[in-house]
């Protein structure tokens, strides 16, 4: 199963904003009208948690 | 119940530039507030009061030096523990916000009845309490450990965000960033800045001189108008090596007390002695430095003082010794000056035997010159067995003390007493002029 559908709704939405905001996190900070560390850290977890994912599949 | 949360954690809503604006400028009302109150953070987690002699620039020194170790404190243990590599600007932006509230903590001092509790005796404290723990006092001082409280929340979330950390690593992090920046500013930056010279003047300038070329070192004295009674006052400036201040109430006690918390810039002269609740805010009002003039303050009440100058003064320091110069006494000696205002960071050249008892203080005057510098000895026995007074009389006070000790450990090598003592006693009478009748060894 891709990575992406074990995201939950609201990871999977914040990629789908990320990659219209073509990566720009600060672009992503004035839609979202979050701090651009929330920005970043909201980015890191999900990181984290495809890390994770990987991981456990290999 | 957003707006509660944002009210200790806005980092999620509130940007790292407008954080850093908000917090930078934050600093300097705090500040102000800090010089009118008289109280000054020494670290973020002590706001003391007694600083009524330090200028706005040194207590914004400190302000701005506490802000920015914490910052790197938190910076440094979040690029440790943290997963993400949080940014600098982040870090500094979102500590130097969650500091604002400091000003509230500070406003709640500026009304004199909460201002007094900043500057506590060490003795009778029950009794200073129960005068000045009002009701109004205690609720400001209530008030000031809630905004204090806040404080530190905000400091927990900034840290939280700005360094992306979580469960056991944001707590280690938090709790060892404040210790690391608590211990950095008392060990060494606070002592820093306060010692250092003001803007525009040298560090530990030789301070007899005003700037305008008046030399002020020496005896000042005035009275203090009581109701019910008239007390004399004295001030001692000396300038030996480094400014020292002393004061002396005569019609209560004949010691000397040592003023470590003063100011001296231009004209301007304030110190205070926070043991004793004395505060001191004037200047020399005479362009030829004989005059001081200005206000004494002490347990809130407030007197007109006005001190001038005595002209030709000198120290006599009597030593009554009539005890062995065992090594016990010797040792005895030694913690005496060491107890002494200004004995313990001075010490004079002495004759090896001396000089081995007494090697940690030092003077760096040879006893040679000193007795050249119009010091005179007076030594009186009124029989072989009896005891030994030894007067010395010297400008300043600093080598009339140790002279006369000195002077009495050299005397008791060469003469015999039979009965030990079990006191010493070291008197300091200042008095216009050396006595004639004093003769030199």
């Amino acid at each position: 199963m891709p990575y992406l559908l074990a995201l939950s709704f609201d990871e999977q939405n914040f990629v789908l904003d990320f990659v219209k905001q073509s990566g720009s996190m600060k672009d992503m900070s004035h839609k979202l009208n979050l701090s651009y560390p929330t920005i970043r850290n909201m980015l890191d977890s999900i990181i984290e948690k495809i890390n994770k994912l990987e991981k456990s599949e290999k | 119940m957003n707006s509660a949360k944002l009210l200790f954690n806005p980092y999620t809503k509130l940007s790292e530039k407008v954080a850093l604006m908000i917090g930078f400028l934050a600093i300097f009302p705090t500040s102000f507030l800090c010089s009118h109150t008289g109280g000054v953070f020494i670290d973020i987690l002590k706001f003391s009061g007694g600083a009524q002699n330090l200028s706005m620039w040194k207590i914004l020194s400190i302000n701005a030096a506490i802000y920015l170790s914490l910052a790197l404190f938190f910076l440094i243990l979040g690029k440790i523990f943290s997963k993400s590599e949080p940014r600098i600007i982040d870090v500094f932006a979102y500590v130097f916000f969650a500091l604002t509230p400091l000003f509230f903590v500070v406003l709640c001092f500026v009304p004199e009845s909460s201002r007094v509790l900043l500057s506590p005796p060490q003795e009778n404290l029950i009794d200073w309490c129960s005068r000045h723990f009002t009701i109004l006092a205690q609720v400001l001082v209530a008030l000031s450990v809630v905004f204090f409280a806040w404080t530190l929340i905000l400091l927990f979330y900034a840290l939280k965000i700005s360094a992306n950390l979580h469960g056991i690593r944001l707590w280690i992090s938090y709790f060892s960033g404040i210790a690391l920046s608590c211990i950095l500013m008392r060990l060494f930056v606070f002592n820093a800045i306060c010692s250092y010279g003001a803007p525009g003047e040298p560090s530990g300038s030789v301070c007899c001189n005003l700037s305008s070329g008046v030399n002020v070192c020496g005896m000042y004295e005035g009275k203090l108008f009581f109701p019910g009674q008239t007390l004399r006052f004295r001030l001692f400036i000396d300038g030996e090596e480094k400014l020292k201040l002393s004061a002396a109430s005569p019609d209560q006690s004949s010691a000397s007390i040592p003023i470590r918390e003063f100011t001296l810039e231009g004209a301007v002269l304030s110190f205070s002695i926070p043991n004793l609740d004395v505060m001191f805010k004037g200047g020399f009002t005479s362009e030829d430095g004989m005059r001081i003039e200005g206000t004494f303050s002490q347990f809130g009440y407030k007197i007109p003082l006005t001190l001038n100058k005595l002209k030709e003064f000198s120290y006599l320091a009597e030593c009554q010794l009539d005890c062995e110069a065992s090594k016990e006494n010797i040792a005895r000696l030694a913690n005496l000056m060491e107890n002494s205002a200004f004995i313990s960071e001075i010490a004079v050249s002495m004759d090896k035997q001396a000089l081995q008892m007494l090697s940690k203080h030092n003077l760096g005057i040879p006893i040679e010159d000193a007795i050249k510098q119009s010091v005179k000895l007076k030594i009186e026995t009124k029989n072989a067995k009896s005891k030994l007074k030894i007067s010395c009389a010297h400008k300043s006070v600093i080598i009339a003390k140790t002279l006369a000790l000195y002077s009495a450990l050299k005397i008791q090598d060469k003469l015999s007493v039979e009965n030990a003592a079990t006191d010493l006693k070291i008197e300091i009478l200042p008095v216009r002029k050396i006595s004639r009748d004093l003769r030199e060894i």
